[in-house]
């Protein structure tokens, strides 16, 4: 039993906690029992039922398995079986041919495979009157029936038959793909997702990828689905292959509301790598249709995407540095080389409409302009990965494809090359997770939560966050027992709305955080605001408002740099520096009641060794000299906003 | 190839994606197609739409049907001429998409019955493992932070003793946002809120009373084990739908290697020399080695 690396987490809260003022000051160090704000307007025993989220639940919406064509190609033999195995916890063999598991499971996953693949065909065999007609179809079907070493032997026979080219071709007839009786591989997916949902213990949520691209710019949503087989079941997931699909994200609209319409039931949809869309993801003006940007396009996007995938393998896009030059840390995993593709370079104005911040800020512009704010949306991270494996940690990174699962080689390989540019293997960022504040640990619940934003982003670190914005937070808020309870009691959580109340001046924030139990401690927190003036032009500010390690900030309210305790050759960084928990109340300085506005809190880790660096250790090779070997680790949570 | 599709892996996917979906679609030639006449049937017009209607889940208008129309015609032109070319040839995606289907084709034709209660049972039995009830623990816990003590140890020993007298746990410690309490919590729950250490001590510690102190990294804790269940192997009638899962999942995996095997019998395969130097020499790239063993992992 040892206390590990006790020291420097005291001073490092105690310091966040410095911040909050005196009167805390005096509470802390009497630590003094029994406050008065104990258990404040709730019942006092843990067990009673209380009338808000209390568990985050990790997982994530964003992955692909062999049924993706491109996945499959690169020699992905795994599916969704696999894939919900892993995500729950178990060890599985990777295409690759070696075994992973996870460090610990996720809550929840739902897997997106393109769409554009799910046409493909499958068939069953029931006993039908067709199959019967033949002679080899009754016997199957009778030894098949009969279960056991009869329906193997069956089996075999059947094979046996097939290799040696006397299969009846009537049976081969009626079965064969584009056949009346044909049922598409959707049903399989929902059919295994459904076996692999269990309530209170893992969730899987039915999703598929609808893949747009235009002239290689990304403009890819993830649709998850709220219902079980029953209600996904009922429609093929729409591709964006005229005739039966479209590019045009109005029509992925349309086919939303008709599946709404049909089914009685609920979906949406999560954008996702608008670094990689070439300036569409988030238009201001036109859509890449040349549509004018109207009421239509702003009230569909807001009322079937409330999420924004912001962060995952191929790049962060939550801030750029040149869209935001005074963040120190805008700089991280960024992809601005060119389209998804890489067939058409990437130029500076491109970037506004590409990454969430501003998308943040333009959305508020345009619901001056149209009344509705269609960039209104929360943050979510996804892996997007190509190997059925979601593991996002870095000392268990398995790449975007499986042709990157690990090996001595794959981060010396480019990931992609063109004439327009390049990307290193070593730049594939390994993340990230989603976390959302739930109820419980159901399709319903988890749905409900990311409908109604109560969800973080994180770069695939465990850490948690909590994150309320009201006008009349205190210094004993967050110091109370339970702080979640009078986060929801005085004001909103995370995805929550603030408008003008009479009497009151200046909105407050409480967030606190938790450094992941297996990772690293924190750094700081930040509150980042955005927001427009009366010219109608957007402005951005990032505060540091809470930290670790007793550090002063500059005359312009930032705070030095962390440290680095990093051991590249050993791969390696110790929790002598950093916090285990920040928590403070943070009181907007800036605040004008006549400006639209939203807030969100980014945690930031202490820095810590990245994938290719447990690569070269595990290895025995060399790191490429201008890799990234270290990074921090952050969560990014939904913005809380403010409408005057 | 791989090289060429890890560069631009979703262009060459979605160009191809399309055809090829209608590739399956039309390998039935209808009657009546010669090679320079396309002819709907009756039957290719019933599939297109009710591919639509499964899509959009509601009839297609007469404006839709004509779009179906000519993106089959256009396809269906595209697809004959390119075949004329031979471009299916070498081409990784119609090859992967072929092996796939066949692998379809072959595991479906050996459909899925249920299995019987005695086959599921020894199953269970057999794979303890998969579906083993994890221990679970009840706690509360009282969190002391380092942060905030001077000396920790000597009041985790003083609120222990309160504890233990029966002072409320609610008014005791420090705040944090770690849960007071944990109901019936399994092994990995514990880890993911309290660490590794924290998860290891807390199951050697007595049931019914408060008792610690128990270190993390995140601080100093005290712990009331409320109830400690054991793990165990549960009943078929309790896992009964994750048996038959796992089971049907297994033999499904055994009926496609020997499928595999089946057929590679009819192959003699023969690795003429120079072709055997060119592999040796292609191993030294990552691709040709995550190729290989991708093709390997494939084919166990």
């Amino acid at each position: 039993m040892k206390l590990i690396n006790m020291k420097p987490v005291c001073a490092a809260v105690g310091a966040a906690l410095l911040l909050l003022g005196t009167p805390v000051i005096a509470q802390i160090t009497h630590s003094t029992e029994g406050q008065a704000n104990v258990h404040r307007g709730k019942p006092y025993s843990p067990y009673a039922q209380r009338a808000f989220p209390t568990q985050v639940l990790w997982g994530e919406a964003h992955l692909h398995t062999g049924y993706s064509m491109d996945a499959g190609v690169i020699g992905n033999r795994l599916l969704h079986e696999e894939a919900y195995r892993f995500a729950r916890g178990e060890e599985v063999t990777a295409s690759s041919g070696q075994q992973v598991k996870l460090s610990r499971p996720l809550d929840w996953i739902s897997i997106t495979d393109h769409s554009d693949q799910m046409g493909f065909v499958q068939d069953l065999i029931k006993g039908d009157p067709v199959v019967m007609k033949s002679e080899q179809g009754k016997r199957w079907n009778a030894g098949i029936n009969a279960g056991g070493q009869e329906a193997a032997e069956a089996g075999m026979d059947l094979v046996t038959n097939f290799a040696q080219g006397t299969f009846d071709p009537e049976l081969i007839k009626a079965y064969a793909p584009g056949s009346p009786k044909y049922a598409s591989i959707w049903e399989h997916i929902v059919n295994t997702a459904d076996a692999f949902n269990e309530p209170g213990r893992f969730t899987t949520l039915i999703g598929y990828e609808w893949t747009s691209l235009v002239n290689g710019g990304n403009m890819h949503r993830n649709v998850i689905f709220r219902g079980g087989a029953s209600k996904a079941g009922q429609a093929v997931p729409m591709s964006m292959t005229p005739p039966y699909g479209s590019p045009d994200p109005l029509d992925l609209y349309k086919w939303l509301q008709d599946y709404e319409d049909k089914t009685g039931s609920q979906v949406m949809a999560i954008s996702h790598n608008g670094n990689l869309s070439n300036g569409i993801m988030f238009p201001v003006d036109k859509q890449y249709t040349g549509r004018e940007i109207d009421k239509k396009y702003v009230e569909a996007r807001a009322k079937w995407e409330p999420l924004y995938e912001v962060t995952q393998i191929k790049g962060d896009g939550e801030a750029h540095p040149f869209l935001s030059p005074n963040d120190e840390f805008a700089d991280y995993y960024t992809w601005d080389e060119g389209s998804l593709d890489l067939q058409v370079a990437k130029t500076d104005d491109m970037l506004q409409y590409e990454y969430a911040r501003e998308a943040l800020k333009n959305g508020l512009v345009l619901e001056d302009k149209l009344g509705t704010n269609p960039y209104k949306f929360g943050m979510v991270g996804g892996t997007d990965s190509h190997t059925s494996m979601a593991a996002t940690e870095e000392d268990n990174f398995m790449g975007k494809t499986t042709a990157y699962e690990a090996s001595p080689t794959r981060m010396v390989h480019p990931f992609q090359k063109t004439e327009v540019g390049e990307r290193n293997a070593w730049d594939m960022q390994n993340a990230g997770l989603q976390a959302v504040w739930a109820e419980e640990n159901t399709r319903e619940a988890i749905f409900d939560a990311m409908q109604r934003k109560e969800t973080y982003a994180t770069t695939g670190s465990r850490i948690g966050v909590r994150f309320f914005g009201g006008w009349d937070f205190t210094v004993d808020d967050v110091t109370s027992r339970q702080p979640a309870s009078n986060g929801y009691e005085k004001g909103v959580p995370m995805g929550g709305d603030l408008t003008p109340v009479e009497g009151k001046t200046v909105p407050t924030f409480m967030v606190y955080a938790i450094k992941d139990p297996l990772w690293a401690n924190l750094d700081r927190i930040q509150i980042i605001k955005g927001w427009m003036d009366e010219k109608g032009k957007t402005h951005e500010k990032v505060y540091d408002v809470a930290w670790s390690d007793n550090r002063k900030p500059d005359a312009n309210g930032k705070v030095p740099p962390v440290g680095n305790t990093v051991d590249i050759k050993k791969a390696n960084w110790s929790n002598t520096i950093g916090a285990s928990e920040l928590t403070t109340v943070w009181t907007d300085p800036d605040f004008d009641a006549s400006q639209r506005a939203f807030y969100y809190a980014r945690v930031m880790e202490i820095p810590t060794p990245t994938w290719i660096v447990y690569d070269a250790l595990k290895y025995g090779i060399d790191l490429p000299e201008d890799s990234v070997k270290i990074a921090q680790e952050r969560a990014y949570t939904s913005p809380i906003w403010y409408t005057p | 190839m791989i090289k060429i599709l890890i560069r631009e892996p979703l262009v060459h996917f979605l160009l191809v994606g399309a055809s090829l979906f209608l590739l399956y679609q039309i390998m039935q030639t209808p009657d009546g197609n010669t090679p320079n006449r396309i002819v709907i049937s009756p039957g290719q017009m019933e599939r297109m739409q009710a591919q639509f209607k499964r899509t959009w889940i509601r009839e297609p208008t007469q404006e839709d049907t004509d779009r179906l129309i000519k993106g089959y015609v256009r396809d269906e032109v595209y697809y004959r001429e390119a075949l004329a070319l031979g471009l299916d040839q070498n081409d990784p995606q119609v090859r992967q998409r072929m092996r796939m289907k066949l692998e379809f084709l072959l595991q479906d034709l050996n459909a899925e019955n249920p299995p019987s209660d005695t086959v599921l049972n020894t199953f269970l039995q057999q794979n303890p493992e998969r579906f083993f009830i994890q221990p679970r623990v009840s706690l509360q816990q009282v969190y002391l932070s380092p942060d905030k003590r001077k000396d920790f140890d000597a009041d985790a020993q003083r609120i222990l003793k309160q504890l233990q007298q029966g002072i409320s746990a609610g008014t005791l410690g420090d705040v944090s946002m770690l849960p007071f309490e944990l109901s019936k919590a399994p092994q990995h729950q514990v880890r993911q809120t309290f660490g590794e250490v924290f998860a290891s001590e807390v199951v050697k510690l007595p049931v019914g009373d408060w008792s610690g102190p128990i270190y993390s990294n995140m601080g100093v804790h005290l712990v009331k084990v409320t109830a400690q269940e054991a793990g165990y192997l549960p009943d078929l009638e309790q896992v009964r739908q994750q048996v038959e899962r796992d089971y049907l999942a297994q033999r499904r995996q055994q009926l496609k290697d020997k499928a595999y095997t089946k057929l590679r019998e009819g192959y003699e395969v023969v690795i003429e020399e120079a072709v055997a130097q060119k592999e040796t020499d292609a191993k030294f790239t990552g691709e040709a080695v995550a190729a290989m063993q991708a093709g390997e992992a494939g084919q166990k």
